[in-house]
């Protein structure tokens, strides 16, 4: 797994999943990391953690996924796994027009939170299900247009647009060289500091 | 039982006597071997458990009680121990048609849609939960509760926890043991965690920056190489909490923690947190990479198959850990948490003012109403009330441990031997060698002028602050 090979580099960078619960944003990151798929997928408690790499070129991306618990009760603990992500894939099931409202309110939060260069991806899940559809692509990919977000139907179950989404992820990220810390992951020795007191941060 | 719904699926899985699929693999022999090594110990504690109930019917004998509990309930038992030890028989007998009617009040579609989500995808894995049957039991456990606590509802981690008690126990009881494992009337019984399960979480929050520091404090290895790679604890930890350890450990060893849980309380959760640090200390404190430890902690957890060995690591190998000293890192916790928030909400009014509303304005109830917090629901309560209530909870359970001190049955094992040549002095929880009012006061934390006064802030959150304002230890603030 470890790139112990010279030849291409591996850059880290963190990435969180938010949305409401039950959009599937476990099964794409299952589906993304493993290629797999549970129909009954556990609820996410707090958040779970894997990784999957994608390759660029010459450089290997490796995404340190936070994957999070999708009730509203929870929402209070996101800021606990968003802080310092480089990106942020935004969940709703294309068959729940609430969803959606959801997932514009996480787009608004992240907007006022996160530093601007962090790239924010709308994904529409379970195309599986068109005939239930009640999101309309259009609808989704205009508001994504207006805040510029990357925007991607996927569907978990049959693993449709997964790896496209976290490819086109990889490729819009800030580009950083090993000092850099433009979002990635290396900032979190800086973060370390802060983190238990943002509250203090004078942002 | 209603076998013919599902008949196809997997292959016949290999069950534990749970109805737990046997994990495959390594792990899986691992429990099986266990099982069977741990079998003659088993044995014997059903003879002293059975020895125990006919020489003390009524459980009177608190200390022998406490000290067989820590050695395990034998499945047999542990319906009617549990319960006995939350008063969860004893409420369900004083209201025999409280259940049965909560189930005919209605609930938000919200609520509903919440729960309906989560059944089927409550223990996948274990055999009650695949079937109809057991998943009407979980629905109606946990719509009962959400009846019943109206500040709770629903929160996801307790179909976890309830999905765990209709192992052993009925729907009805089911539903009285979660209402009190959560939210007990009797301070003396319970975990007392509502706040785990509300909307901002600010209790868990709270208890995560307090594991944080004694962990920091008793592990300092293993709690560096986690800073170093950038892991905060809460990552880790969250779950153990939030669940009570049921998503994380094999169900044996969460049986054996909810065994001293439900009848110690709270503490053991801090407990059984620190002895999975001690247990797993070397390798903690030699992780390389974020992904380790993520990865290794989640795979430590699951692997705790020696449960005896871990409950011991717990009582004994952590060594000293007072119901004095979690308090004065709760109420640190409680602060840092309530300085989290308002921060939040003062960096989200900022956002606001810089980009006027947006059409539809974010449904976040608790950071966009200040005056709610973490106390928000039904009911609400006058800042003094909180703080007498929290002074008297708090004075139950400074009783409740000097009376353990007394009987030299305190927190720490029950072979009572004195550690490290700790001096006397500290094995007493501080307040009984002079229990003046003021000295009880401050011992509780309790700034006595913020129960007298008024607060003129009608924020709840800050009001829940000042209840800790008076004890000095905490004054010193983390260097930042």
């Amino acid at each position: 797994m470890d790139a112990s090979s010279p030849l291409p580099k591996t850059v880290h960078y963190k990435l969180v999943l938010l949305g409401d619960a039950s959009v599937g944003k476990s099964c794409l990151v299952v589906r993304f990391a493993k290629d797999e798929f549970y129909e009954y997928q556990e609820p996410t408690i707090g958040a779970a953690f894997m990784t999957q790499s994608v390759t660029l070129g010459d450089e290997i991306v490796k995404f340190e996924i936070w994957d999070t618990a999708g009730q509203e009760r929870y929402r209070s603990l996101a800021p606990m796994y968003y802080r310092g992500a480089a990106a942020a894939v935004v969940v709703y099931d294309i068959t729940n027009k609430e969803s959606f409202d959801g997932a514009k309110s996480w787009i608004n939060e992240l907007k006022a939170v996160l530093p601007s260069d962090v790239v924010i991806a709308l994904t529409g899940n379970k195309i599986d299900l068109e005939a239930s559809r009640c999101v309309s692509t259009e609808l989704a990919e205009g508001y994504a247009e207006d805040n510029a977000l990357l925007f991607k139907e996927t569907s978990a179950k049959t693993g449709e647009g997964v790896r496209e989404l976290f490819d086109e992820i990889a490729r819009k990220l800030p580009k950083k060289s090993q000092d850099s810390d433009a979002g990635g992951f290396q900032v979190s020795s800086n973060q370390k500091a802060s983190s238990w007191s943002t509250g203090s941060c004078a942002c | 039982m209603t076998g013919e719904a599902e008949a196809v699926g997997p292959p016949a899985a290999e069950y534990d006597e749970y109805g737990f699929v046997v994990p495959a693999g390594a792990l899986g022999r691992e429990i099986v071997r266990y099982k069977q090594q741990f079998q003659p110990k088993a044995e014997r504690r059903v003879t002293r458990w059975e020895r125990f109930r006919r020489a003390d019917p009524s459980l009177s004998n608190r200390r022998r009680l406490k000290r067989l509990v820590r050695k395990g309930i034998p499945d047999s038992f542990r319906k009617e121990i549990w319960a006995h030890c939350l008063g969860s028989q004893r409420l369900r007998d004083a209201n025999p048609n409280k259940f049965e009617s909560l189930l005919r009040e209605p609930l938000s579609d919200e609520t509903l849609s919440q729960i309906e989500l989560d059944l089927t995808r409550t223990f996948p894995n274990n055999k009650l939960y695949k079937y109809e049957d057991g998943v009407a039991k979980l629905r109606r456990v946990l719509r009962a509760f959400a009846v019943h606590n109206v500040r709770v509802n629903y929160c996801q981690s307790l179909n976890f926890i309830a999905a765990v008690l209709l192992l052993f126990m009925d729907e009805e009881l089911a539903f009285w043991t979660l209402a009190q494992v959560v939210s007990s009337e009797e301070g003396a019984k319970g975990l007392h965690i509502d706040g785990y399960y509300v909307e901002g979480m600010d209790q868990l929050r709270a208890d995560l920056r307090a594991l944080e520091r004694i962990v920091q404090r008793k592990f300092p290895n293993a709690y560096a190489s986690l800073r170093r790679e950038g892991v905060e604890l809460e990552w880790v930890c969250q779950e153990w909490f939030h669940t009570l350890f049921s998503t994380v450990l094999p169900i044996q060893t969460t049986l054996r923690v909810w065994d001293c849980l439900f009848l110690e309380g709270h503490k053991i959760l801090f407990r059984v947190a620190l002895a999975i640090f001690k247990e797993n200390e070397l390798r903690i404190s030699k992780f390389q990479s974020l992904e380790e430890v993520m990865v290794s902690m989640r795979e430590i957890s699951s692997h705790q198959v020696d449960h005896n060995s871990l409950l011991k690591a717990a009582f004994k190998g952590i060594g000293r850990l007072k119901r004095a000293q979690i308090r004065r890192e709760q109420a640190y916790g409680e602060r840092m948490v309530a300085e989290e928030n308002a921060a939040a909400q003062a960096r989200r009014e900022r956002h606001n003012q810089a980009h006027p509303p947006p059409p539809a304005k974010p449904q976040l109830p608790a950071l966009d109403n200040p005056g709610h917090g973490e106390a928000g629901g039904s009911g609400e309560e006058s800042p003094v009330g909180a703080a007498v209530r929290e002074a008297a909870r708090r004075l139950e359970s400074v009783i409740d441990s000097c009376y353990d001190s007394i009987l030299g049955d305190g927190d720490d094992d029950v072979d009572v031997s004195p550690v490290d040549g700790e001096p006397p002095a500290a094995r007493l929880p501080g307040s009984i060698p002079a229990l003046s009012p003021d000295s009880v006061f401050s011992y509780l934390g309790v700034s006595v002028s913020s129960m007298l006064q008024p607060s003129n802030s009608s924020d709840a959150t800050r009001s829940s602050v000042n209840v800790h304002r008076g004890d000095n230890a905490l004054a010193t603030s983390p260097a930042k």
